[in-house]
């Protein structure tokens, strides 16, 4: 088939379409709003004065004691981590894609609360068994590795003790293979990942990377990134960018 | 950058209208390939140019204007496509004159393009209606000259293979990646 049969099947497919340009035209133009423009300070101005009337509010309403302590904090997370717009690379286009912060308080005192924002669009967060799971709102076939995201905390356990373990395990697995080759542990290694491809490199590949991240009580937050290699650009992107999200609150 | 191009993204509305009377055909063309739907494809081109106006303040002018608004065009496709997923059925988007003069050859295309996937439509629109390189075509969807000559290359072999225009291999091919 030559480039110009191509070009001719393309143009005839897409004709229709093109031929709606006017209609298109008289619709957007009705949208457009009037050219006298509001100064562009406008908006904070307004979000500065909402931001003070419910400081105010909140003071004045604030209930004593523990709860109060509570109520606070749970204010301050509220407003510190809100809806935001996500920059992300979806197989090559670049989408502005809407995230909203999950914030999961300290159950214990050796335990760390964590924000991290979410695709709610998209996926959404289940606690299953003590892990956190962030799954898509619509599973792929089930003949397929699952794409999840799991957050699990362990205390009184240091990332370099939770990666050896873990390295240790995947060693131990057959057909698996070290991605990044097999990292040597140090206690300086502040920012600890594994990543691992369950056999040889095929679409449907089942593939795992863990992040270690320390909890700031003696404990570590381990988060796992699982896909399959075809959805890499998807689903692993989206996961990525999620952990980039994730912030270790302080007490 | 033309000088209306830079009026229209500070909102001048006349300089607007002259960007979409250059641009509206292409982006229709484009977001038809990628929705498969004519309905679909002018609401997903409406706000494409919406967000342009909205977003051109934003718009660094040292950046060349066609990738960026081609880049806008694909992601509100794929948008109101995610939206509304529903497969068209060939007769959604065939006019009767589509039954006469051109009609078998568009009711060919139209299968055949439904085997393609998203990436492969958008790659062969850009290249053979748009008439952009592939350079440029790397540009505006953000991947290494490879893979876009990859995909162009595949998509056309796939393309030619649902129009009937090649023999189809005797053995299956096994693409190793």
């Amino acid at each position: 088939m030559t480039d110009q049969e191509i070009k001719k099947a393309l143009t005839t497919y897409t004709q229709e379409a093109s031929e709606q340009e006017n209609a298109v035209k008289i619709q957007l133009m009705r949208q457009l709003p009037d050219q006298a423009k509001k100064p562009a300070w406008m908006p904070k101005v307004a979000a500065v004065t909402a931001v003070m009337a419910v400081v105010t509010m909140f003071f004045a309403f604030t209930p004593p004691g523990e709860a109060c302590t509570q109520y606070v904090y749970a204010n301050i997370i509220q407003k510190v981590f809100v809806p935001k717009e996500i920059k992300m690379n979806l197989e090559g286009i670049e989408e502005d894609v809407p995230h909203n912060p999950y914030d999961k308080p300290a159950a214990t005192s050796e335990l760390a609360g964590y924000v991290i924002y979410i695709d709610e669009a998209n996926y959404s967060l289940q606690e299953e068994n003590g892990v956190d799971v962030i799954r898509a709102h619509d599973q792929l076939s089930q003949d397929l590795p699952e794409c999840k995201m799991e957050i699990r905390q362990i205390p009184s356990c240091s990332p370099q003790q939770a990666a050896s373990e873990d390295l240790a395990m995947f060693a131990g697995t057959p057909g698996t293979e070290f991605l990044l080759g097999q990292k040597v542990l140090t206690e300086a290694d502040s920012k600890l990942s594994i990543h691992v491809r369950f056999g040889p490199s095929k679409w449907d590949t089942k593939c795992v990377s863990k992040y270690y991240v320390d909890n700031q009580k003696g404990g570590v937050f381990v988060i796992s990134l699982q896909y399959f290699l075809e959805a890499e650009e998807g689903h692993g992107e989206r996961f990525l960018t999620a952990l980039g999200t994730f912030e270790v609150l302080p007490d | 950058m033309h000088d209306y191009i830079i009026q229209a993204l500070h909102g001048d509305h006349n300089a607007f209208g002259r960007v979409y009377d250059t641009y509206a055909a292409s982006a229709l063309r484009l977001s038809m390939s990628i929705t498969r739907d004519s309905a679909l494809a002018q609401d997903a081109v409406q706000e494409a140019f919406l967000r342009v106006y909205r977003k051109g303040r934003q718009f660094r002018q040292n950046e060349a204007f066609e990738p960026w608004f081609y880049r806008i065009v694909i992601n509100e496709s794929k948008r109101v496509l995610k939206q509304r997923p529903h497969e068209p059925a060939l007769n959604d988007f065939m006019s009767v004159s589509s039954f006469t003069d051109q009609g078998d050859s568009l009711v060919n295309i139209t299968a055949a393009m439904a085997t393609l996937s998203e990436e492969h439509r958008t790659v062969l629109t850009l290249k053979f209606v748009l008439d952009h390189s592939e350079a440029a075509i790397a540009g505006i969807i953000k991947k290494p000259l490879g893979t876009v000559k990859s995909r162009i290359h595949y998509a056309k072999k796939s393309l030619a293979l649902q129009l009937g225009r090649v023999e189809e291999p005797a053995s299956a091919e096994k693409i190793n990646s």
